[in-house]
């Protein structure tokens, strides 16, 4: 799915996020949640996982802790919880939208007198089927959850099996939440507009040549001499990829001054580098709101 | 490394995000900040990208806390190596360049690069000021 204004990588979500997340694949569905879970419990969030409502708590647990220790023990001392649909709307047999923000809403009240930082929560729409809901339903529900998020206590992920619901529907939800997540941990992907670049994900060993492609296609033929590459939704930038960058700033002669825009940890790289700086550059370092 | 448990894996090309996240949360769990936790990540990550690109493909990695800080130890089973890392600055990731922002954004590091394989340990301060 292509990249844009509202998309991030998993590990730049924050309290008061509402996300889409999609997966056509049994392994790659762990992952996001893997990261959203983890993040969370580093955080001091507490974290409410409702995966497939065919995946026992178990097994969730087991196929999380894959990716990080101390699953087990946040389980343990009640920062981790396994729940599904049907029993967050318990006694309630039916769904209804009006039902599941006020259970979410008290979950998080619940969460912050326990001590938490917060809650988030991560939904395997799998359970649609499970509830026998109509899609439509739930669509409207999607987009009519706002003030469940006006806090910022609270956090939550819509994990959509590209097999099970239809594209329209899927581009739909991904269209219509704030936020839409890459698929896996460890993707980039770039979004560019007219003079401008935007980074989403990782830059490392494995997408070193979807970067440079990126930043090369950027530097083409920019309006007014100028360029912004903004990096603010890297979530990783390796040493070779800010040498990389560099280097192409440098080596353009279609512009005369590109902003590179990033987040401190970024800035800092970037400074080690300062070897390879060219007077074209502009280093634009923001506060690291997201 | 919750509990004092030290993290350990072995890692390929294809675990480097998987390690990045590993890394993170011991990190996180140990008390880094935010910064400090992306900054140990990067040096942790170039030392494994040595490991793969010289080492053999793969390297293995430990996390544990001592004494206030967190321990980082990437080894590897190819032919070793001399620190030949610049004292001045790097460029586009010269040779050592992995090994210099190592250093750069750690609070200490010990090289061991013997003919049995490469051995180098980070350490970081729980509550320290960034290196800068």
């Amino acid at each position: 799915m292509r990249a844009d204004a509202h998309t991030i990588a998993v590990e730049r979500m924050r309290l008061g996020d509402h996300a889409f997340a999609h997966y056509a694949d049994d392994d790659v569905r762990w992952e996001v949640p893997a990261l959203f879970v983890f993040r969370g419990l580093s955080r001091g969030e507490k974290v409410i996982v409702m995966m497939d409502p065919g995946c026992s708590a178990d097994v969730a647990c087991e196929r999380l802790a894959g990716f990080g220790g101390g699953a087990d023990h946040a389980r343990d001392r009640g920062q981790l919880v396994f729940s599904s649909m049907r029993e967050l709307i318990s006694p309630e047999k039916s769904f209804t939208a009006r039902r599941q923000l006020d259970r979410l809403r008290q979950e998080t009240d619940v969460a912050c007198e326990e001590g938490f930082a917060g809650l988030r929560t991560v939904i395997d729409m799998a359970w649609v089927d499970d509830l026998g809901m109509d899609v439509e339903g739930v669509m409207a529900r999607e987009k009519h959850a706002d003030s469940l998020f006006e806090s910022r206590q609270y956090a939550e992920i819509c994990t959509y099996d590209r097999r099970w619901f239809d594209p329209a529907v899927v581009e739909e939800m991904r269209v219509s939440h704030p936020v839409a997540l890459l698929e896996r941990p460890g993707d980039l992907q770039a979004h560019h507009a007219p003079g401008e670049l935007y980074l989403i994900g990782d830059a490392d060993m494995a997408t070193g040549d979807i970067f440079r492609a990126a930043v090369s296609v950027a530097f083409e033929a920019p309006p007014c001499r100028q360029a912004l590459v903004d990096l603010t939704r890297l979530c990783f930038l390796s040493a070779g990829c800010a040498g990389d960058l560099l280097r192409l700033i440098g080596q353009t002669g279609a512009i005369d001054k590109v902003v590179v825009r990033c987040r401190p940890p970024q800035a800092k790289i970037l400074h080690r580098l300062r070897v390879m700086w060219t007077g074209g550059l502009v280093l634009e370092e923001t506060g690291d709101t997201r | 490394m919750t509990g004092g448990a030290p993290l350990q894996m072995r890692f390929t090309a294809g675990d480097l995000p998987r390690l990045r996240l590993r890394v993170a949360t011991a990190a996180a769990a140990a008390g880094l900040d935010e910064n400090r936790c992306e900054e140990l990540v990067l040096a942790v990550y170039e030392l494994a990208c040595n490991a793969i690109l010289h080492g053999g493909g793969g390297g293995r990695l430990l996390v544990s806390q001592v004494e206030g800080s967190v321990r980082c130890q990437v080894s590897d089973d190819g032919p070793g190596f001399v620190d030949t890392a610049p004292a001045g600055g790097i460029d586009a990731a010269p040779p050592g360049g992995g090994l210099w922002l190592a250093r750069q954004l750690t609070d200490g590091i010990e090289i061991d690069g013997g003919d049995r394989g490469a051995v180098v340990t980070l350490l970081v301060q729980c509550r320290s000021n960034a290196a800068n």
